[in-house]
């Protein structure tokens, strides 16, 4: 039997490795994407401070520190019975959107961008963020500014942009100063502006064109599958706290309530080639690597979050939400590359809600830290930039911790990413070839997702460190690819 | 600090993540070589499985300091390998709270206090490893009101993080008159430092830590890189002090 190995992944954190699968006449029969490594941190955390909790599980990912700093938090208000004093909220909260907002940008131009917003046609050497500012110069001068401005308020408000360290059990490390406040005020409205402008921009330049249409519209790039994500009281998606809202493949609603209940909705399962655990919906047990409305795999991220919303919570948000479903017709939207598009949606909402928040008056309220009862179990669920992260833990009498899962977002979409690298993959492996463009096919499939594997890393124009190779039935190297 | 793994074995860690018996194997239908490998038996510090010529420390490695590589890197002025891109001077020497080693009378934890705006952490009983970690951030964790963990590593005096910082609060702990009978008292308020291991070594399991035999690791005990740390180090006064 052939099979053809893609390793390493390009812009991955960590390592990734996709192995096909031919029949004897070359068509793909099956696919896999094993993660072939393991850290170890619901082991080593054991018997660590529970307040270090923050600043060691953010270090699980360079991409979204900002994620598990705060899961982690909210983690450790429970386990404390802990309530948020307003002023502390509000400074995790504004930390949050930013967040948000600079890591869908980060996705949009610099790494999703080249399948997005460059012609399908682009020679590899141009297929990098470069090429995307040298096609679009102005606009990517814009992006470099506005998000450095971003990276700012999460350098103001969480004392280190990567790898912050403000937040503890019931609050945050200090309050925020009057001239913090200011300079927030002003970075919020140029990102409000540069949102405005991508949202123009999407539409004039990226939308309209054929390539990106038929990825939008194709069957082959659809996958029916249930969706999971944080909601508010008006059921507008909320990437800080709310009710987890769980909406079937046909639609319906399986699940509303308390996020940290909705744990133990959930299953894993494993594989032996892979360390990466695979979570289902209990109800419809584990069916096997299939998609539909009788599987329990689901996904999360902001197409999940757009899915199971009914609303945006701001203006601008709420007028493209409203063109995005017109445009496909049907809800939930079940086509992969919308993802990109549900990215851009949520930035929009993110960048509104940072400026709304740096006008609240208790945002620099010297009242930072809840009261802390005696340490216990907690779990807490955040909206990470690519789904739903839980971070449940047990602390010991001295505040030691006994017990930590986390259930990362990538992890819930595992299942999904494997099924959508099959679709591509079936459709672009034919007599057992693979030329270098349709490869490129292969790896948008998982970059819709996002990976929290992906990092920042081989983008200068020229080499991605992918190969392909294909190996006839005796193990005989026939053809290497590589970029 | 992913190194924190070694304080456990890698059976423990697969059986927590995956669940006892959980065992690497390949996809159905495939070969025995498309199982993901297994583990490795610890975690190395980069500098003993390649040769490291410059290090640029710091989780994540504070801006300033990849500026300060690349002017070099760039002018053509690299200093000799085994330069660390950091302060010699502890990072106590930037920071902007003020610090007057008044005496431990109590450890807290971060949770535990709000601290006052200006005065040292240390001074306010907090953990704080400024004394012992080098600068180059700017102090960026005491400024924004919480500890110094030791990201950047230790000075080239400190050394062994843990040991220097150990000793200093030994130094500093006082629970009355100095004399035998407050010596137990002492003990007491150090025993409030729980996970000793965690909180002085967050960042150094794998170089302080490690018995030196095993310091070798899967490469093979003949590994001829040393650790960094040893070599010289610039900085503001280059060289060490
Ligand atoms: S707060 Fe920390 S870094 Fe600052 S002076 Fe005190 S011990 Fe040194
Ligand atoms: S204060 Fe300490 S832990 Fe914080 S960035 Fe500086 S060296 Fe790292």
């Amino acid at each position: 039997m052939k099979k053809i190995v893609i390793d390493p992944i390009t812009r991955l954190e960590g390592h990734g490795k996709i192995l096909l699968y031919l029949d004897e006449a070359g068509g793909l029969k099956d696919a896999v994407l094993e993660i072939p490594e393991l850290r170890g941190f619901e082991r080593f955390c054991q018997g660590r401070r529970a307040e270090e909790m923050p600043q060691i599980t953010e270090r699980i990912c360079g991409v979204c520190p900002e994620a598990h700093h705060l899961a982690s938090a909210k983690a450790l208000d429970e386990c404390y019975s802990a309530e948020v004093p307003e002023p502390a909220r509000l400074q995790r909260e504004l930390f949050y959107d930013a967040y948000i907002f600079s890591d869908h940008l980060l996705h949009l131009v610099f790494l999703g961008g080249p399948d997005l917003l460059l012609p399908q046609d682009t020679p590899k050497g141009q297929r990098n963020v470069l090429g995307v500012l040298q096609a679009h110069p102005e606009l990517g001068k814009q992006v470099v500014k506005v998000r450095a401005r971003a990276q700012r308020i999460l350098d103001l408000i969480g004392g280190k942009a990567i790898h912050p360290v403000f937040a503890l059990p019931g609050g945050v490390a200090q309050p925020l100063s009057q001239e913090a406040r200011e300079e927030i005020r002003g970075h919020a409205q140029a990102m409000v502006g540069l949102a405005e402008r991508m949202v123009t921009f999407f539409h004039e330049q990226v939308l309209p064109d054929p390539g990106i249409q038929s990825l939008l519209l194709a069957e082959e790039c659809r996958l029916p599958t249930h969706y999971m994500g944080l909601v508010d009281e008006e059921g507008a998606p909320n990437f800080y706290h709310g009710a987890l809202r769980i909406v079937s493949a046909a639609g319906e609603e399986i699940y509303c309530g308390d996020a940290r209940e909705a744990l133990s909705l959930i299953e894993e399962h494993t594989e032996p080639w892979t360390y990466v655990k695979f979570p289902y919906l209990k109800e419809f047990s584990w069916q096997g690597f299939s998609a539909g409305v009788e599987s329990g795999i689901y996904r999360v991220g902001p197409l999940a979050r757009i899915n199971v919303a009914e609303r945006m919570a701001t203006p601008l948000a709420q007028e493209e939400f409203e063109r995005f479903f017109d445009h496909f017709g049907e809800r939930p939207v079940h086509a992969t590359f919308a993802y990109h598009w549900a990215r851009l949606i949520e930035m929009v909402q993110a960048a509104e809600d940072v400026a709304r928040l740096s006008e609240e008056d208790a945002l620099t309220g010297r009242e930072v830290r809840g009261e802390l009862s005696s340490p216990g179990e907690g779990i807490g669920v955040i909206e990470a930039a690519r789904g739903t992260l839980f971070h449940h833990y047990k602390l010991s009498p001295e505040g030691l911790v006994e017990f930590v899962n986390l259930i990362v977002a990538t992890t819930h979409n595992a299942a999904g990413i494997g099924l959508s690298v099959k679709q591509m993959a079936a459709r672009v492996v034919k007599e057992g070839e693979l030329d270098e463009r349709l490869l490129n096919r292969v790896e948008m499939a998982f970059r819709a997702y996002d990976p929290c594997l992906a990092c920042a890393t081989h983008f200068l124009p020229g080499e991605t460190p992918l190969a392909v190779e294909i190996y006839d039935a005796q193990g005989v190297l026939k053809q290497r690819i590589v970029r | 600090m992913p190194a924190l793994a070694n304080l456990t074995s890698r059976e423990e860690l697969l059986a927590e993540a995956l669940g006892e018996g959980w065992r690497p194997g390949p996809p159905p239908g495939g070969e025995a070589e498309d199982a993901p490998p297994d583990l490795l038996p610890k975690a190395l510090p980069l500098s003993q499985v390649i040769r490291v010529d410059y290090v640029v420390p710091g989780c994540p490695p504070p801006a300033p300091l990849i500026g300060e590589f690349f002017n070099a890197f760039l002018s053509g002025e690299m200093p000799e390998p085994g330069y660390v891109f950091a302060k010699v001077k502890a990072l106590c020497e930037e920071c902007p709270r003020t610090r007057e080693e008044r005496v431990l009378k109590k450890i807290v934890r971060p949770h535990e206090l709000l601290p006052a705006p200006e005065v040292c952490l240390l001074d306010q009983g907090m953990i704080c490893l400024g004394p012992v970690t080098c600068g180059g951030c700017s102090a960026a964790c005491p400024s924004a009101g919480m500890p110094c963990t030791g990201c950047l590593g230790p000075t080239p005096k400190a050394g062994d993080m843990g040991l220097a910082m150990i000793s200093a609060l030994a130094s500093l702990v006082r629970a009355g008159e100095e004399g035998e009978e407050t010596i137990p008292k002492e003990d007491e308020i150090l025993d409030a430092l729980v996970d000793p291991i965690g909180t002085l070594y967050k960042f150094g399991v794998p170089t302080s830590l490690s018995p030196l035999r095993e310091r070798a690791g899967v490469r093979g005990s003949s590994s001829p890189y040393p650790v960094p740390y040893q070599r010289g180090r610039g900085g503001e006064e280059g060289g060490g002090r």
